[in-house]
């Protein structure tokens, strides 16, 4: 009898709980991010602005001068931080290559160099040749090795991965934390992925590198949001936008908490709109189509869509959206054979469980069930435990009529439902 | 008078009181700075542009993490083939630079990469007299440099090698404490 | 409306995907590592000669522009070495580190250890100065110590002048430049550092007729 009425009791908790998280308490506050919102002046830009004016006129002056190559370059990719304009991205490239040339592929500063180009465009193969130059030159090999983690885990080579992650290991250092970290939240352990940034977000504190704590409180903002610590991961992009009121990647944070966690779409599309007058990365478009669809807004939904793919019509975007495309063919346009070219792309180019994921969900769409489990099975299922990638095998096992390995997934799907956003959380409770 | 005299004391006092509680701030200003602890070795330098020329790339990591004392046993040998490599005034075995140095000698010179300062006399790299007696903020070392390593027994090899033509700074430097110029 | 639902559905679970993809790709930041990298060292007689100077700098090529923001890492110990009899092993050591925009020296004094591992202890009125880190654009803030030591940190003129560029080019086997320009480039120009600048008496630096210097950068464990 006792059990029974603790049974109960733990129910009506469950319950309580349940229904806590339908009308969440209000978290954010205007009053925290308005001023981020207003912001005539954009500090950061404005120095990014005269520090490649300043190398592009001493390069003009004396083109041989090839270190002037790779500050302007510096700058550049600066400038694709803060404003998302890809083209500055590619001219950044031109001159790492040049300079490369200059010296014969024999520095590996500057071949790291243009490997953090190649990954910012998500060349990763491209990244790979580059950076297996410079661990042959060997100066600063530890650096490399950083890198070379970073390449072989992005091009799902995991065994390769672990070997840099292992050959740099050093838990009293930022560098290894931060990919540690990754490497934890990879396995789909995220309670270790948070400790690890968290002892590297000590390091940048007491470094006190704006640079490194913007990228570290981001970043553990969005773990605490996985995690459904919504309270911290809000203070944390509010730390990043103190240190620099122009963070656009902090306001999309924030807008997705509006979104996500307290359902207000109409103000987490005004931080947006502020945000996309200063930052033009195409995603946001996609974002703002997908708080435009639970606002029943179809019209400014599509508006988005399409601008988003007027947008990547721009070569210089290369192979960075193909991912997205590929999505979009497949469940807006039921365009299957594009869909399935481009995800067999992405697998060619990175065979990660993503990319695979990306596949066997074209396939899905094309309700060839069977085919898209064949692929999830075998290259998707316990080698990635990121929430959408699960949700995609959960529906695969639905249309299979498999309910013993969807009430597997199911649990933990719900767990995701602030990262996974309202939109798809209604499609999990009716899995 | 005693005004004054009073005046003077509550200035002394003040005076003592300021300048002791001056001294436990800092200290204390320094606790709290949390910089106590133990700190490893990232990056050395004594010479310029020794270790840029002389120490292969590969190597470079172990060089400057090897201190002063061990690194002629660990570098000399690849100072001199590197050396040896790159200038012809160096070619043969009884070749010798301006300081009368073999390639022998004058690498097991350099790979020690310590900057020898006179504390009793004029410290500069090289000003016609005096020679790697320091470093001043006008030397021009890099043209010393190779001068000694290009210029051969009086300076007067490889011409197109042994000065870049760079001879002095854009701007003045101070006469006196920072000594280095303002800013662009 | 069961078609329009449908439909709905379905669209919103390509947008929700295609977000969660962009979302996670955040580039790891640049591997640290630059902030320790010396660009430079100087040891010379002061103004006074009975005073030695020192210089570190750090953080080269600094465009105007980029100057103001340009920070010392607070994790990253300069270290002056001082060799006062001949066997190239530090006698005394000046310790340099910034805590919250101010530059702190101590030394020279005799280190615990020698080598690769350094310690620094917290007893800073017997062996410290501390100075405020100069801003861009601003006077020179000068630290003096009662024993007559001064003491500098903040942006300055880079100092060097070489043609690196064409340098690097003459070392490429592949470039056809076989010697310098004359005149020649100075890659340095209307560039700033980040500098330490340290003066002390020489009493204070040992009684040898010379020493054998370094700097070193060391990263807080």
């Amino acid at each position: 009898m006792k059990t029974k009425i603790f049974k109960l009791a733990f129910i009506i908790l469950i319950a309580s709980f349940a229904s806590c998280s339908e009308t969440n308490d209000k978290i954010t506050d205007q009053k925290d991010y308005n001023i981020y919102l207003e912001l005539e002046e954009n500090e950061a830009l404005l120095i990014a602005r005269g520090d490649h004016q300043f190398w592009e006129k001493k390069l003009e002056k004396n083109p041989d001068q090839f270190p002037y190559m790779m500050k302007l370059a510096a700058s550049q990719s600066q400038l694709f931080n803060l404003t998302g304009n890809i083209e500055y991205l590619k001219d950044a490239e031109t001159y790492l290559v040049q300079a490369n040339e200059i010296t014969n592929n024999d520095n590996a500063g500057y071949l790291r160099s243009l490997a953090r180009n190649y990954i910012s465009q998500h060349r990763f193969s491209e990244a790979l040749e580059v950076l297996k130059k410079a661990e042959i030159n060997g100066e600063k090999l530890r650096a490399t090795q950083l890198m070379l983690f970073d390449t072989y885990l992005e091009l799902g080579n995991i065994e390769k991965a672990k070997y840099y992650l292992n050959a740099t290991e050093n838990y009293k250092e930022f560098d290894f934390l931060i990919r540690k970290s990754k490497w934890s939240d990879h396995h789909g352990e995220l309670n270790f992925a948070i400790d690890y940034l968290e002892n590297a977000m000590a390091i940048a504190e007491s470094s006190n590198n704006k640079q490194l704590l913007q990228w570290v409180y981001t970043n553990i903002a969005d773990y605490y949001g996985h995690d459904g610590q919504i309270k911290k991961s809000y203070e944390h992009y509010l730390k990043a936008l103190q240190l620099n009121p122009s963070n656009s990647y902090a306001k999309k944070g924030i807008a997705w908490i509006v979104y996500s966690y307290e359902k207000n779409p109409d103000e987490a599309l005004r931080i947006l709109d502020s945000t996309t007058r200063r930052y033009e990365a195409p995603d946001y478009y996609l974002l703002r189509a997908e708080i435009a669809e639970y606002s029943n807004d179809l019209k400014l939904k599509y508006e988005n869509i399409n601008q988003f793919l007027q947008t990547i019509q721009n070569e210089s975007y290369g192979v960075m959206y193909n991912a997205h495309l590929a999505n979009l063919f497949a469940e807006e346009y039921q365009d299957y054979s594009k869909s399935l070219q481009l995800a067999q792309l992405e697998i060619d180019q990175r065979p990660t469980p993503l990319s695979y994921d990306l596949l066997a969900w074209t396939y899905f769409q094309k309700k060839e069930f069977k085919k898209a489990l064949a692929v999830a099975e075998k290259h998707v299922l316990n080698k990635t435990f990121e929430p959408i990638a699960l949700y995609h095998i959960a529906e695969i096992y639905k249309a299979l009529g498999d309910q013993d390995n969807l009430k597997k997934l199911k649990p933990e799907l719900v767990e995701s439902g602030f990262e996974l956003g309202p939109l798809m959380a209604q499609k999990i409770q009716q899995l | 008078m005693k005004t004054i005299k009073l005046i003077l004391g509550i200035v002394l006092i003040g005076t003592v009181l300021f300048s002791c509680s001056k001294e436990e701030n800092l200290d204390e200003d320094f606790r709290n700075a949390n910089v106590a602890g133990t700190y490893l070795q990232m990056d050395q330098m004594a010479r310029p542009a020794i270790n840029t020329v002389f120490v292969s790339s590969g190597s470079k990591d172990a060089f400057n993490t090897t201190i002063p004392s061990e690194q002629n046993a660990a570098f000399q040998a690849m100072f001199q083939a590197n050396l040896q490599g790159l200038s012809p005034a160096f070619a043969n075995d009884t070749d010798a630079n301006a300081l009368g140095l073999t390639a022998e000698a004058f690498s097991g010179f350099l790979s020690t990469d310590v900057l020898n300062v006179s504390t009793v006399g004029t410290t500069t790299f090289f000003d016609g007299v005096n020679v790697l007696t320091g470093r001043a903020l006008a030397d021009d070392v890099i043209t010393v440099e190779l001068l000694l390593i290009f210029g051969g027994e009086d300076f007067s090899e490889n011409p197109g090698l042994s000065d870049d033509h760079v001879d002095a700074n854009d701007v003045a430097f101070l006469p006196e404490f920072p000594y280095l110029a303002a800013p662009h | 409306m069961k078609n329009f639902k449908h439909l709905l559905g379905i669209s919103s679970l390509v947008v929700a995907g295609i977000i969660l993809l962009s979302a996670d790709h955040i580039d790891a930041p640049a591997v640290q590592g630059s902030t320790s990298d010396i660009t430079d060292f100087y040891a010379f007689e002061g103004k006074d000669n009975h005073n030695m100077v020192f210089v570190a700098n750090v953080q080269g090529l600094l465009s105007p522009s980029a100057t103001a923001d340009a920070a010392f890492d607070e994790n990253v110990m300069i270290e002056f070495n001082i060799d006062n009899n001949g066997d190239n092993i530090e006698d005394l050591v000046i310790q340099v580190i910034q805590r919250n925009k101010k530059m702190y020296f101590v030394g020279p004094i005799v280190p615990n250890q020698t080598g690769l591992v350094s310690t620094l202890s917290p007893n800073f009125s017997k062996d410290g100065t501390s100075v405020k880190i100069t801003p861009y654009g601003e006077e020179p803030i000068i630290g003096k110590s009662q024993n007559g030591i001064s003491v500098f940190a903040g942006p300055r003129d880079d100092p060097f002048f070489f043609d690196f560029a064409q340098f690097g080019k003459i070392l490429n086997p592949n470039d056809p430049a076989t010697s310098f320009n004359n005149p020649g480039t100075d890659t340095f120009a209307g560039t700033n550092v980040l500098s330490v600048v340290i003066e002390v008496p020489k009493e204070l630096l040992g009684n040898s007729d010379s020493i054998n210097t370094w700097v070193e950068t060391k990263l807080k464990q």
